[in-house]
């Protein structure tokens, strides 16, 4: 091992945390190496240094303070049982440590995603007009950019279906026969997909919204309240 | 726990026996504090007195150095054992007590500090308003003897590591203030601090590195 790769494990050399292979390598590396035997004496005097910090000692009247604040709060707020879901949830919490939150999040918007296909996937009777958002949800849950669009949520499960729109730029680019066009369309100039499922017109309106796309970002990269604390 | 020179005690031991050792064989039902929380979570007030006066210091102790005031430090331990009191029904023997005790005191820690009062800009070497230094540095010694020259240099010493510690990350902090005040390993910081052994022996280095950078002068005079 290179003298900077020595370096790195010196510290947990001197504290005996290296597995006994790479306890033997430092030791035979620094048994012929005088600048890393000089920074291993280095990092063994700012550790006695450190362990030798004066221990301050708590106030007098600490230990009384307290026991009085106990006295206090404690016997005013006793601890109510705790409910089956606070439970669940608080041990969901504990499990989890902060480096298992990433990929926890990560699989719970692929499961999210993954739902919201497999209910688009089932065929729309008519399209709907943009409802409400469901009056349940608190203002304050919502992020701004739904709170202006609320038709967005409502247009979801129609811009789920765009994945399997794989002549979108077709679409796009055949000249609706109307007044600026004299030539009316034939079978033969419109897309395929179209011809087989000319309902995709119905939904032609949703689909201009797809520029507002980049909120459907927003919504699901909006961060969820106490979920920073709850990585500790 | 470690000797006064930081090194292991049992270093005549190959790490990986010592480690499998405490792996394989400890569970958390063997720590003597572990039976005093579930004696207090079955209504042993004299239990919970003990747990409060065998660890108190240190919790003070470690938010001290985490924080740079003793009042706050004081405060802040106070409302930990407040919280071991209400959850005491909630508490379950999963790891040693006094990992779980500083994990919530590690919160605290970092609660106060997100507050925003005890926030230090990384590009800053000055430490908060109200930070308090060392308390040996409220006496300031007689130099003229050789001894008191070595009290003034423990104390330039003491002070340059707590400006060192309120510099680093949070979680650089925590893992040294641990590993080093309280004796803990590398896996029961990890505990702590959620974390892997892997990723606290990077963080112990770092925080050793910067300190010893922050040392560094007088690091230099002992070697002269």
């Amino acid at each position: 091992m290179s003298c900077e790769t020595i370096r790195t494990h010196l510290v947990a050399y001197r504290d005996g945390e290296l597995l006994e292979q790479d306890r033997a390598r430092v030791a035979a590396h620094l048994s012929g190496c005088p600048a890393c035997t000089r920074e291993e004496k280095q990092l063994a005097r700012v550790n006695q240094m450190l362990t030798n910090l004066e221990r301050i000692t708590p106030s007098p009247d600490f230990a009384a303070a307290f026991w009085r604040r106990l006295e206090q709060e404690g016997h005013s707020r006793q601890e109510e049982p705790e409910s089956r879901w606070a439970r669940w949830w608080r041990e969901l919490r504990e499990g989890l440590t902060g480096w298992q939150w990433t990929p926890a999040l990560a699989g719970a918007a692929s499961l999210l995603i993954f739902l919201s296909y497999i209910l688009s996937s089932h065929p729309t009777p008519t399209p709907t007009p943009p409802t409400q958002p469901a009056a349940h949800v608190a203002a304050a849950d919502v992020p701004a950019p739904v709170a202006k669009e609320p038709g967005l949520f409502a247009n979801y499960r129609v811009i789920a279906d765009l994945d399997k729109l794989s002549h979108f730029d077709e679409i796009a680019t055949v000249q609706v026969p109307g007044e600026h066009n004299t030539e009316l369309a034939s079978e033969e100039n419109l897309p395929p997909d179209l011809v087989k499922d000319p309902s995709f017109f119905v939904h032609y309106p949703i689909l201009q919204k797809m520029e507002q796309l980049e909120n459907l970002e927003a919504v699901l990269d909006a961060p969820v309240e106490g979920d920073e604390h709850a990585r500790g | 726990m470690r000797q006064a020179d930081g090194r292991v005690g049992r270093d005549l031991l190959p790490a990986s026996v010592l480690i499998m050792e405490q792996k394989e064989r400890f569970t958390p039902h063997d720590d003597p504090d572990v039976q005093l929380m579930l004696r207090f979570q079955k209504g042993d007030m004299e239990a919970f007195q003990q747990l409060f006066h065998k660890y108190s210091p240190s919790v003070v102790n470690f938010a001290f150095r985490f924080l740079g005031t003793q009042a706050r430090a004081e405060e802040i331990a106070q409302e930990v054992f407040l919280q071991v009191y209400r959850w005491q029904k909630r508490y379950e023997a999963k790891a040693k007590f006094s990992t779980w005790l500083f994990k919530i005191a590690h919160n605290h820690c970092l609660n106060e500090v997100r507050k925003g009062e005890y926030r230090v800009s990384l590009e800053s070497f000055d430490p908060p308003d109200d930070f308090e230094g060392d308390e040996r540095e409220r006496n300031l010694p007689d130099t003229t003897s050789a001894k008191g020259e070595d009290i003034l240099a423990a104390k330039e010493a003491a002070d340059r590591i707590q400006r060192v510690l309120h510099r680093i990350p949070e979680s650089q902090r925590t893992a040294l203030l641990l590993s080093r005040l309280e004796g803990m390993s590398y896996q029961e910081v990890a505990e702590v601090l959620g974390s892997t052994e892997k990723a606290v022996k990077s963080l112990v280095f770092r925080a050793t590195q910067s300190l010893k950078e922050g040392l560094r002068d007088i690091l230099d005079s002992y070697e002269l």
